[in-house]
């Protein structure tokens, strides 16, 4: 299953959800991947914690196989999180679990404008991750970019349209977020758009988009307990709000695949939250990776991809 | 004779075993050629030979390097409508002159690369064994990717595979014509689904040496593949029914396939002789295969026993 | 068990190559444009007079490299009827096997060069150009290790290192400089050429006069198969002949005596002007691997009758390049 990550903003904690999701999928037993389809600034491996790889491979990553009409290596480098993690509870993989592949960009790499080659490079590249993980995670650049419309391309070739497709789009809990978000899935020049263009079935489309809330607050939280009542029922209004807002712009329940809470691990330091991080070091909240699970186990649960 | 050759072997991407039809449509990768297929004892078939131009350095163990000139073969083969590899080889020989020759000469011998300068059988097999993928070499193995996405991308085919498994790459060298006493096989099993055979072994044809390689890595995969399998399945720590759900696809795609040396010539039977003496193959997969089937005649002992738990008495037949 | 092993074959696990009767020399008298198959009977005489002592000559070589046997040689002549349409075979055919006759030369074998595009009657129906262009095999320049695809210009085939093309740089990248081309095999300087093999000028795919005339030399040469049967096989005459050429069979044997149209060596016989796409012809023909089986088993025949086989395919193809009148139309691609 290809499964694509939109957002159209920076900041939405997208790619480092995105990282935790295909970690949990990983550890729940299923080989999993994670692609740095940021092409302009491919930073996954900071996520993973891997050395050296920080903000992309020095050469062979994603920018060398694309190659913006000069590729130069006939398939990108893959890293196995499991044995090339800096950090210890990454390193070994634990009884059962799957495996954890990132494949990264290059560092300083940048965006290239689609063409035939690369369209066709695209669709081998997804054709070979299909085939061998269960789970292949694309993480796109925020915004409408040259990457998204790349990979609305491949997935609509022939030798991708039996190939089970997905899209996540990420926005924060706020009334800034939620129209963008919108707009990015159903608005002009957005994925269903753009994808409408390139040959994709409109309604099929649709019914392939789920949205992820994240950053969010939730005003019946025990956490929130030292607040005032007033503060208490201002948050619930505002919460009101944006239930509104986002059943307006089709954004609402039906079409919500799960919500991250804000969590200050992930705000501060980017990273994969361990069960270690929650329950020997208790620095992670239970409920983040609670959500993270949750997205996970939703990615392939029949009943909530059925139609909107 | 020198042979270096490199298999990548993968799960056809098709929700069902491929038919003799469907698998020549797949494999006819040169308009005008044939697919070869046989029945017996097992269903195969192999697509024409496709030819790849290098003009490249190949490096020595020494270090040094020769520079080769001519064209690798590269061939897809399916076995059991299922086990999808790809398949480069080179012969190396010497070219007798020492410079390049024009192009035409190097198709009149297709599939031999020519070394300008002189030959080190054991030096080049044994470089091309150690090399990392490094951009000076001989690339069979983006040859084989090359192969193996042209068939997986067929529009005959579905793109669903029954379930995921893990490519397997295995790297090989044979030097024939070696005295019977000197015969050596060295198998060896390294990360992330890499593998290395070296063959040093009495008069064989180059075709059949390839054909040695091909089913070493075609078993080495089947083996894989289930070890992975059995691994997940996570028997003794899982409900007996999700077991064997996990278990379900090794059970219908890949247990049947085992069948070393089936369309091996004698030359190169010894081979596999040796492989099965050390590390034992077929023992270790015979005992997979065993716990897959316990696994399986136990859960179904266990549902039936508690379905008898819920009401009404279990019969020898399993029927209430 | 060891000397008792059974014996185990399955047939379609092997692979039967069909048998061409083969003559010893093809000699393709002339080669005309559109522009000069409307001319007079005059015209045609006057270009198969000049074209005779060289065809003599070709067979007096022949003669004496048998020694004594008889050399087995047939003519043929190519019509360009695949980029227009030339009058109609009736008219044709006749006139062009009368003025052949009135220099003493003899038309044995009739083809037309739309043959080298259509379907063939083959078991995959492929055209001779598309058997041609799945044999191609790119003549890599220094460094190609195999790793990346042949540099393809779809359509394009060259003899070297084509210069860098200009790329829409990634953002904020600095674009690739300029470097000449190269070519593979050359001796101190280089003489590079990029053949177009075909295009989409008319919707289509458009094959090139160069690439048809390759599949020619190598159907003259018997080295094309369709899954192992010949892809072409020569027609009788039919009477009475057609009006449109699509209705013609692709290759007639307009000589109920002649040698067979397959041979061992190609000789052909054309004006300077054809010379570049010759040169394409030879560059295309350099990169082609043919079947080795088909190869093993032409150069069998070739010893059996104490022959030495050329090493290398283009080795078969010959040319002479005389005055055989005025050419007009010709042009190289």
């Amino acid at each position: 299953m290809l499964v694509f990550a939109v957002s159209d903003k920076g900041g939405t904690g997208r790619s480092i959800t995105s990282c935790n999701i295909v970690y949990r999928r990983a550890l729940a037993g299923h080989d999993a991947c994670y692609v740095d389809f940021d092409f302009g600034s491919p930073t996954a491996g900071s996520i993973f914690q891997i050395t050296g790889a920080g903000r992309g491979v020095v050469e062979g990553g994603l920018h060398s196989y694309f190659g913006a009409g000069n590729a130069i290596v006939e398939e990108p480098r893959r890293i196995n999180v499991w044995s090339e993690s800096a950090r210890g509870s990454l390193r070994r993989r634990p009884p059962g679990a799957g495996r954890l592949t990132l494949i990264p960009g290059d560092r300083d790499g940048a965006e290239f404008p689609p063409d035939p080659d690369a369209l066709d490079r695209c669709v081998r590249l997804f054709l070979r991750l299909e085939e061998e993980f269960e789970l292949c995670l694309v993480d796109l650049s925020a915004g409408r970019s040259y990457a998204t419309q790349l990979v609305l391309q491949a997935t609509a070739t022939p030798a991708l349209r039996n190939v089970v497709s997905r899209w996540l789009v990420f926005h924060r809990w706020t009334r800034q977020h939620i129209p963008a978000a919108a707009g990015l899935a159903f608005g002009r020049d957005g994925i269903v758009d753009v994808g409408v263009r390139t040959g994709h079935d409109e309604r099929r489309l649709r019914d392939a988009i789920r949205f992820v809330r994240t950053a969010v607050v939730d005003p019946g939280s025990s956490d929130l307990a030292g607040l005032r009542a007033a503060q208490i029922a201002w948050l619930l209004d505002c919460h009101q709000d944006l239930l509104e807002l986002a059943a307006r712009h089709r954004v609402g329940r039906s079409a919500l695949l799960g919500s991250v809470p804000l969590d200050p691990v992930l705000q501060w330091r980017e990273q994969l939250l361990s069960d270690d991080d929650v329950f020997a070091r208790d620095v992670a909240n239970r409920e983040t990776i609670a959500a993270f699970d949750d997205l996970a186990r939703k990615l392939t649960d029949p009943v909530v991809w059925e139609s909107p | 004779m020198l042979v270096l050759g490199e298999v990548q072997t993968a799960m056809l991407m098709h929700a069902e075993a491929a038919s003799p039809p469907l698998a020549e449509q797949v494999l006819a990768l040169v308009c005008g050629e044939r697919v070869r297929t046989s029945h017996r004892p097992i269903g195969y078939a192999a697509s024409p030979e496709t030819y790849t131009g290098v003009d490249c350095p190949i490096p020595l163990r020494s270090g040094g390097t020769l520079r080769g000139v001519g064209t690798l073969a590269g061939r897809g083969t399916l076995t059991g409508g299922r086990v999808l590899q790809g398949s480069v080889t080179a012969r190396i020989t010497r070219s007798p002159d020492g410079r390049r020759r024009p192009w035409s000469h190097y198709l009149s011998h297709p599939g031999v690369v020519e070394t300008i300068g002189r030959v080190d059988p054991a030096g080049i097999a044994e470089a091309h064994l150690l090399t990392e993928p490094a951009s000076s070499t001989l690339e069979m193995g983006a040859v084989c990717r090359r192969l193996l996405v042209r068939v997986q991308q067929s529009p005959h085919l579905n793109q669903k595979s029954p379930f995921v498994a893990h490519r397997t790459t295995l790297r090989w060298a044979a030097e024939t014509g070696t005295g019977p006493d000197d015969e050596r096989v060295r198998f060896t099993v390294e990360d992330d689904g890499v593998r290395t055979l070296r063959l040093v072994i009495g008069a064989a044809e180059a075709c059949d040496v390839i054909a040695v390689c091909e089913d070493v890595a075609l078993h080495d995969w089947l083996l894989t593949v289930l070890l992975a399998t059995v691994e997940r399945s996570r028997i003794g720590a899982g409900e007996p029914a999700g077991v064997v759900d996990r278990l379900r696809p090794a059970v219908d795609h890949i247990l049947h396939l085992w069948m070393p040396a089936a369309r091996l010539n004698r030359d190169v039977m010894g081979v596999w002789e040796r492989l099965e003496r050390r590390p034992g193959l077929s023992r270790q997969w015979d005992n997979e295969v065993r716990r897959v089937r316990d696994q399986i005649a136990t859960a179904a002992v266990l549902l039936n026993l508690r379905r008898a738990g819920e009401g009404g008495v279990a019969t020898l037949d399993g029927s209430r | 068990m060891t000397a008792a092993d059974a014996e185990f074959q399955e047939a379609s696990a092997h692979r039967r190559i069909e048998a061409e009767p083969l003559s010893h020399l093809s000699v393709e008298l002339g080669h005309f444009y559109h522009r000069d198959l409307a001319s007079s009977f005059d015209f045609f005489a006057g270009h198969y007079r000049r074209i005779s002592r060289w065809a003599a000559t070709a067979r007096a070589d022949w003669a004496e490299r048998l020694a004594g046997r008889r050399p087995r040689i047939s003519t043929c002549v190519l019509i360009d009827d695949y980029f227009q349409t030339p009058a109609r075979p009736a008219e044709l055919v006749p006139k062009l096997v009368r003025a052949a006759r009135s220099a003493g030369l003899e038309i044995d074998y009739v083809a037309r060069e739309s043959g080298c595009a259509d379907r063939t009657t083959g078991p995959g129906r492929w055209s001779p150009a598309e058997l041609v262009e799945a044999r191609l095999v790119e003549d890599p320049p220094p460094g190609t290790t195999g790793a990346r695809p042949p540099a393809t210009q779809t359509g394009w085939l060259c003899n070297g290192r084509r210069s860098p093309t200009a790329h829409q740089p990634a953002a904020m990248k600095a674009p690739v400089p300029w470097r000449p081309p190269a070519e593979n095999a050359a001796i101190n300087h280089s003489i590079f050429v990029d053949i177009q093999l075909w295009d989409r000028e008319t919707g289509d795919r458009r094959w090139s006069c160069a690439m048809l005339a390759a599949a020619w030399q190598l159907l003259r040469l018997g080295m094309l198969r369709d899954r192992g049967a010949r892809a072409v096989v020569p027609q009788p005459l039919p009477d009475p002949l057609p009006d449109a050429w699509d209705r013609l069979p692709a290759l007639i044997q307009v000589n109920p005596a002649a040698d067979p149209f397959t041979a061992y060596r190609t000789l052909s016989i054309v004006a300077p002007p054809l010379l570049p796409t010759e040169h394409a012809v030879r560059t295309i023909l350099e990169q082609v691997a043919v079947d080795p089986d088909v190869r093993s088993q032409i150069e069998a025949r070739e010893r059996g009758e104490t022959i030495d086989p050329p090493a290398e395919l283009v080795n078969r193809i010959g040319y002479l390049f005389v005055d055989t009148g005025v050419v007009r139309g010709a042009g190289s691609g």
